[in-house]
């Protein structure tokens, strides 16, 4: 082949241009320390990457739920054990009650009465703004109470749900209905005590016949509480597996992301030295001419 | 008749040749860098012999033409190469735009609006009275449809763009197929005189490469050096020494390219073009960048149907229902309903009658289709937007490939021809020497001549 000077200048120029555009390359690499740089530096890689990203934000958002969930739930939890305590006082004044001490008896109604206004106002717990044990009506105080110690609820029997992982929901609430109304009615009882204690006609045997009645109504709490346990520990070993998931998807996030920096400098380096050699070769092969021998 | 004189008739012919040779070499050491430009160089042959004495007495040298080494298939091929490398680099230029415009890569893109989108539900549902919870669902909401309307109005701007290179380049074609048009005339008149046109031509087959570079051209040339274009589809640009204009016509938003004839018909020849730029941006602007939006209104299409499905179902807290959520029905008109902007009280979270205020089960319905297969039945929201951007990365990939190919098949090609035509300056080198000593050797000759007068003379 007939070669020019015009050829070697262009392969010059050709091959320059080439190892500069593999130098600007890994310099991106080396300085941005990703990988992946624009969708079509991998577009498979940079599919994976949205998909990673995306599920490691739901996570993130699953662990709000499931931390709002948890602080329901020990809230429900903590109220639910202290109306467990004042039931056992005023199951031990009924029982004190029922050997008829005729001095204390107006005593010992007080301190049901009291009982049961601590007992009500616990039921009516707030959390930023919603009543716990309302169901979803949780901008309603859910019970409340008339001269004659009739409670009313004014909650329904709506289930609070939250996400706690892709399409998954978890219930996190306890009705007012299934802890207090349903099955026996504890404010019921603690008026029937209070109506038998305060009797002028004092009949022993009325208060004892509430004794049965409280420790089921204790009983159903226990129950729910029971529930609630389990609700918590479900939102526990989720939260674990997320935590799980979540390392192990950074873990893939950065391996399809991020630039292992060692060989990206060593690539770095090595294109330096190309890009240096070519300059080298360059300026042997474009120098001489027959021009400088004939003098 | 052979003598003194001849021999110095001889010598001046002599003279006259290595001179217009030197004269050659030295046109062509001066275009060494001229783009386009074919070396020449002076045919040379024997004068007429005249039969004399004991054989054919040789009347020395003449120079017959003035040729350049030239070969027109690499020139045809180059131009088919060039078609092909503008094409695609046309079409890159246009997806690397489209590819910032999907730009992902930082984490601040559509991907990001929508996994923030429904996060907000999620955290509705889980205070569904909270006004704080409504009023960060509706910024989210917010943030979604505008990042929508500014992707697809960039892309809009983006076939805005094309459509001015468009036009443009058909006025630069106009230009060069007249100039074109005027070289044939002056090769046809030259060459009618039996004298080569070769810094014509040259000039002529530049033009041509350049051509190449905007559209696809057929050429040919006729028994008078005159060549013809003919453009995609067939359609001629330039015949003998007329051109014909091309221009641009409004059709829709944009501009299709026609070709008017002589009597002033126009012919839509915008389908029939399939090389160089004109190709590449026709492709990128008419098929390309509208495929990717029609995707986003995919996107947005189903993004605002299913939402307000749900949402039409669920209640607000003062109880109302059946209110959709967002407006719009395609990517560039999707908002936000503006009875809910101005009141979030009206976000449906709930899904019992008169919206009660704890119940959260519609904003759960709603938090739960970013994991449902809501586009075509066989996508998420957010597989069927980062399938757009991977197609988005494999299209610049798919164009930059076919870009280095063209470009290494090109250099190639051109390697060939400069090789056959390129001057090279050693070469050039020598044959001066060779010349110069030619020239020398003859005017010894004048001399010895001199010489063989002068004792003739002194005979006398």
């Amino acid at each position: 082949m007939r070669i020019t000077n015009n050829i070697m200048a262009n392969t010059v120029m050709n091959n320059l241009f080439k190892t500069q555009e593999r130098l600007a390359k890994f310099q991106e690499i080396v300085s941005s320390q990703k990988l992946i740089n624009r969708p079509s530096d991998d577009p498979i890689g940079m599919g994976k990457i949205l998909e990673y990203r995306k599920r490691l934000s739901s996570i993130e958002q699953n662990f709000n739920n499931i931390i709002h969930g948890k602080t329901w739930i020990d809230m429900t939890e903590t109220t639910l054990g202290t109306i467990d305590e004042l039931l056992n006082i005023v199951k031990n004044t009924a029982v004190e009650q029922s050997g008829g001490d005729l001095d204390s008896r107006q005593i010992a109604a007080q301190d049901v009465k009291i009982a049961y206004d601590q007992i009500m106002e616990l039921a009516n717990t707030k959390l930023g703004g919603s009543h716990i044990f309302a169901g979803h009506q949780t901008d309603a105080v859910p019970f409340t109470r008339d001269a004659n110690y009739n409670a009313t609820y004014a909650g329904d029997d709506g289930d609070v749900r939250i996400i706690i992982s892709d399409s998954m929901t978890a219930k996190i609430n306890v009705t007012g209905q299934d802890a207090f109304v349903a099955g026996t009615n504890l404010f019921d009882v603690l008026r029937d005590l209070i109506i038998a204690l305060e009797d002028p006609n004092y009949d022993p045997a009325a208060v004892e016949a509430q004794l049965q009645p409280l420790t089921d109504a204790a009983k159903q709490i226990e129950l729910v509480r029971a529930e609630g346990a389990t609700n918590y520990s479900r939102l526990d070993i989720t939260e674990n597996q997320l935590a799980r998931l979540k390392t192990d998807l950074e873990d893939m996030l950065y391996e399809t992301e991020n630039a292992d920096m060692v060989e990206a400098i060593l690539n770095l380096q090595l294109e330096e030295t190309a890009y240096q050699t070519s300059l080298e070769t360059a300026a042997r092969i474009i120098q001489p001419t027959l021009i400088d021998f004939l003098r | 008749m052979p003598g003194i004189y001849s021999i110095l008739n001889v010598a001046s012919r002599a003279l006259l040749a290595q001179e217009r040779a030197i004269d050659i070499t030295g046109h062509n050491i001066a275009n060494v860098n001229t783009p386009g430009y074919s070396r020449q160089r002076v045919n040379m042959e024997t004068g007429i012999p005249i039969p004399y004495g004991p054989g054919m007495i040789g009347t020395g040298v003449r120079a017959t033409e003035i040729q350049r080494i030239h070969d027109r298939f690499l020139g045809m091929q180059i131009n088919i190469e060039n078609q092909n490398l503008s094409k695609w680099e046309a079409e890159k230029g246009a997806l690397e735009r489209s590819e910032i415009i999907f730009d992902e890569s930082s984490g601040y893109g559509l991907n990001q609006a929508m996994s923030d989108y429904w996060a907000t539900w999620q955290d509705l549902a889980n205070n569904p009275s909270g006004h704080t919870e409504r009023v960060g669902l509706l910024a989210a909401g917010e943030i979604l449809t505008t990042t929508f309307n500014d992707l697809y109005a960039q892309l809009e701007q983006l076939q805005k763009d094309l459509d001015v290179s468009i036009t443009g380049t058909v006025d630069q074609i106009n230009i060069i197929t007249e100039q074109i048009a005027d070289l044939n005339l002056k090769i046809a008149q030259s060459e009618v005189n039996h004298e080569n046109a070769n810094d014509y031509r040259d000039q002529r087959d530049l033009l041509l490469e350049e051509l190449s570079s905007m559209i696809d051209i057929n050429s040919f040339e006729d028994d008078q050096g005159r060549v013809t274009v003919l453009a995609g589809g067939g359609t001629p640009l330039v015949q003998s020494n007329s051109s014909w204009d091309l221009s641009t016509q409004v059709n829709g938003e944009f501009h299709d390219v026609v070709w008017t004839d002589s009597d002033g018909n126009t012919v839509d020849i915008t389908q029939d073009i399939s090389g160089g730029n004109l190709a590449g941006w026709l492709e990128a602007r008419d098929t390309t960048i509208p495929g990717y939006m029609a995707r986003l209104d995919t996107l947005a299409g189903e993004m605002i149907a299913q939402v307000n499905a749900l949402h039409q179902g669920g209640f607000a807290l003062d109880g109302s229902t059946a209110r959709n959520f967002f407006t719009g029905s395609s990517a560039s008109d999707i908002t936000v309903n503006a009875d809910i902007m101005n009141d979030p009280d009206l976000i449906a979270a709930s899904a019992t009658l008169a919206g009660v205020p704890g119940d959260n089960s519609n904003a759960v319905a709603i938090a739960n289709l970013q994991n449902q297969l809501t586009v075509g039945g066989t996508a998420t929201f957010d597989e069927y937007y980062n399938a757009l951007v991977s197609d988005v990365g494999r299209a610049v990939q798919t164009a930059a490939y076919n870009v280095e190919h063209q470009n290494i098949m090109k250099s190639h090609m051109e390697n060939y021809r400069e090789s056959v035509s390129g001057v090279s300056l050693d070469e050039e080198m020598v044959n001066l020497v060779k010349y110069e000593h030619a020239y020398q050797a003859a005017a010894k000759l004048i001399t010895a001549m001199d010489d063989l007068l002068n004792t003739v003379i002194n005979m006398v």
